[in-house]
């Protein structure tokens, strides 16, 4: 990639092209990719090589707080 | 994009009818809902609406005149200790239960239709569990210590009792009510994007803020779609006990107390299937009319109406097994009392209220056994009347008869109500349709991404499978 470049951004009309653009992106090697879209689109997750969000361990600590703090 | 133009549920029952019918592709099902609030306010809103505002205002004057006064401007009185505070709110916190049913179970069970209707059914339950709220509150006679219903620490070392169903009545409520309002409100999140980013593009800085407050930041990152779509799982899980759970325990307040009529271990799912059946009554009550008015004939459609009433016929014969079941034990368990009880209700002074609810609960629903009758807005929107006048006499027969001739002839009587029951009441619809039209007007009224997601374009593998159909068609 030329240098001074720091990313790309396209538009898709289906839901079907931005899944296939994001599956040939991940195949290039690509991992820093993201795709916004008005519904969930079924199979994005594996197609993006997103990996399990932290988003639960964050919460089951604060609940575990919670819990702990109330006694 | 393709568009798929169904008018009427395939005759094959293998096919699934489609969610959106009609012409539509993604955007012009986001212009059909947003529409309902970027368009000027109709007059008839504001006709309805100062009609609801003011009935609460009513409301307000009742609640301040019933604290001045005390209980006594009610018709309750010995023997009738429970009188229409305890049947109104019995019956709000049953409508709610639709949407809580629609929301969760549904959902984890996977019926699309549901998509259609599950913001109003949500939207619903927590205005009618608010308006439940109430009742019990201005029912305890001394108001000003109800937060002795909490256990909170106090230096009277006063502790409420835990073996009260009473008690557990304000634990299952305000649980419900909490769960509901964060599953509508996860659930609303991407839509509030989508209005901020509506309002933002058509120079309404001030409208963008607000809705953009409140969409937390949504960008619709399939991040954000990861988190979203678990979060929204788990609030379905914990709501789905809760489907059962509330009113079984308000049906407790009434089972775990020794009076014939009431003592009886049919009530929980008993009271379940009633508050399922009325919650969808008051949906397609509300539905109709405003799928007319909003011209959203294609995102609610008759197939879902149809599925409506079948939930409708199901758990309204529900209710007519449990009330002949009554019966029945009440023979068979040999106590006289109990038998009285029954038959007191059925052929007693308020023979007539007893009826109404037969025919209402038990004999109307029985008309959706046709499919024309199903699929008739008309028919379904008559019948959704029955079904909550029925299931309001239900909670009436319940809470009165039983009530009105206990075990000391010499104390008998015969409840009457008073106007402030009925104002009171009539300003509970009034908070209710206050806040269910503002709703309307300003938040989103169908789950815009929800509904898309239905969509045969929203799979990724749609057009490739389209394309493959036509090859194959073109080897042939």
């Amino acid at each position: 990639m030329t240098k001074g470049y720091y990313g790309a951004v396209a538009e898709f009309e289906s839901a079907s092209t931005i899944f296939q653009a994001a599956k040939k992106a991940t195949e290039k090697g690509y991992r820093a990719v993201d795709a916004h879209t008005p519904f969930p689109v079924h199979g994005m997750d594996d197609a993006l090589k997103q990996g399990p969000s932290p988003i639960g361990w964050i919460c089951t600590v604060c609940g575990l707080t919670g819990i702990l703090a109330a006694q | 994009m393709t568009t798929i133009t169904v008018q009427d549920l395939p005759e094959d029952p293998r096919q699934r009818a489609p969610i959106v019918e009609g012409e539509h592709d993604f955007a012009t099902v986001t212009n059909a809902i947003a529409r309902v609030t970027e368009m000027k306010t109709p007059r008839g809103w504001y006709v309805l609406f100062g009609i609801s505002v003011a009935a609460f205002v009513n409301l307000f004057a009742m609640i301040g005149y019933l604290f001045w006064t005390g209980v006594g401007v009610w018709g309750n009185t010995s023997p009738v200790a429970w009188g229409w505070p305890i049947v109104n709110f019995v019956f709000w916190i049953g409508i709610g239960h639709a949407g809580t049913l629609i929301s969760a179970i549904l959902f984890l069970f996977r019926q699309k239709w549901r998509t259609s209707i599950n913001r109003w059914s949500e939207a619903m339950t927590i205005f009618a569990v608010m308006a439940a709220g109430i009742f019990p509150a201005i029912h305890v006679g001394r108001v000003w210590v109800i937060y002795w219903v909490f256990p909170i620490p106090n230096q009277m070392s006063l502790w409420p009792n835990f073996k009260s169903p009473l008690l557990w009545d304000v634990f299952a409520v305000s649980t419900y009510f909490t769960v509901s309002l964060l599953f509508w409100y996860v659930g609303l999140i991407p839509d509030l994007a989508t209005y901020r980013d509506r309002f933002a593009r058509a120079g309404n800085k001030l409208k963008a803020r607000i809705y953009g407050l409140f969409a937390l930041g949504w960008s619709g990152s399939n991040r954000h779609w990861i988190n979203y779509e678990k979060a929204y799982l788990i609030l379905a899980g914990l709501s789905t006990p809760l489907v059962l759970s509330v009113h079984s325990i308000v049906s407790f307040d009434f089972a775990v107390s020794l009076v014939p009529g009431w003592h009886t271990t049919i009530f929980p799912p008993y009271f379940v299937a009633g508050a399922i059946f009325s919650g969808f009554g008051m949906v397609l009550t509300l539905l109709i009319p405003a799928r007319r008015w909003l011209k959203l004939h294609d995102l609610v459609t008759l197939n879902t109406l149809d599925n409506m009433a079948k939930i409708i016929l199901v758990t309204g014969s529900m209710v007519g097994y449990a009330y002949s079941m009554e019966f029945f034990i009440a023979w068979y368990s040999g106590s006289e009392y109990e038998q009285y009880a029954f038959v007191n209700r059925a052929f007693g002074p308020y023979w007539w209220a007893y009826w109404i609810m037969v025919s209402c609960n038990v004999i109307s629903p029985q008309l959706f056994w046709f499919r024309r009758l199903r699929r008739s807005t008309v028919a379904l929107f008559i019948v959704s009347i029955f079904v909550n006048i029925g299931m309001w006499f239900e909670r009436f027969v319940i809470v009165v008869t039983s009530l009105h001739r206990d075990f000391l002839p010499g104390s008998w009587d015969y409840f009457q109500p008073t106007i402030v029951d009925v104002l009171t009441f009539v300003g509970s619809f009034g908070l209710f349709m206050t806040f269910f039209l503002l709703f309307c007007r300003f938040l989103p009224i169908l789950a815009i991404s929800e509904v898309k997601g239905t969509m045969a374009a929203a799979d990724p593998h749609h057009e490739a499978k389209a394309g493959a159909v036509a090859e194959e068609g073109g080897q042939g």
